[in-house]
């Protein structure tokens, strides 16, 4: 059963982190902005950035554009 | 262990057996409901689905009609640490201090897929915290691990 955990968070935390990375490799100069955050509305399948910066509702286009 | 502390010692035990004749799955799969123990009417315990004689009769630990927002909180992780048992899939992993809340689903080939409740807040920072314990995580020898712990046996004699 340890093992099973084990490898059951492994598996968790690398999705997230595959999922994360996807996201975040679509706007360019990301890791220079540590405000952005990434939320998915998992019902309506809407990605959006929020940011500190004012950059609230715009979507993913709209960013790297 | 049981999280129910606000509850009398009656209705507690009235719930331990109400646990002993179910178990636990996640939400999904669940094929009866409950009202609150605390109803005047009494507990009642009500099928949500047509239940075959023999099928396992499906609950949850921690949605269920008392539980309040504990199943939020606990998520796979936390079933595992209060009742030893790892959920199938898809599972529900809250990282609270990350403020990250994943549903990871496994895809008919096997690969897991993370979905991240509306709530969430995945960074960057908190994209590094998640790339330092998988590094941490993969650095375990598992293996010895398991070998090094002391077996429940010789743990109660």
């Amino acid at each position: 059963m340890i093992r099973r955990f084990y490898d059951s968070l492994k598996g968790a935390i690398s999705a997230i982190i595959e999922a994360g990375t996807n996201h975040f490799s679509k706007k360019e100069n990301i890791y220079d902005d540590l405000d952005d955050i990434f939320v998915v509305d998992m019902f309506e399948g809407n990605h959006s950035f929020r940011s500190s910066l004012g950059h609230s509702n715009k979507s993913i286009g709209q960013q790297c554009g | 262990m049981n999280v129910l502390y606000g509850f009398s010692s009656i209705r507690l035990f009235v719930y331990h057996i109400l646990q002993d004749m179910h178990n636990h799955d996640i939400r999904e799969r669940l094929n009866v409901e409950t009202n609150s123990l605390r109803s005047p009417e009494g507990l009642m315990v009500t099928s949500t689905k047509t239940i075959q004689a023999g099928e396992e009769i499906l609950y949850t630990y921690n949605y269920c009609a008392d539980c309040f927002d504990m199943g939020d909180l606990w998520g796979t992780p936390g079933m595992y640490r209060d009742f030893g048992f790892l959920e199938g899939y898809p599972q529900y992993w809250p990282f609270l201090d990350q403020k990250v809340y994943a549903t990871i689903e496994q895809l008919s080939n096997g690969t897991l897929q993370a979905r991240f409740e509306t709530y969430s807040e995945l960074n960057v920072k908190s994209l590094a915290f998640f790339e330092t314990q998988l590094v941490r995580l993969e650095a375990i020898d598992i293996e010895s691990e398991i070998q090094s712990l002391t077996s429940s046996f010789w743990r109660f004699t």
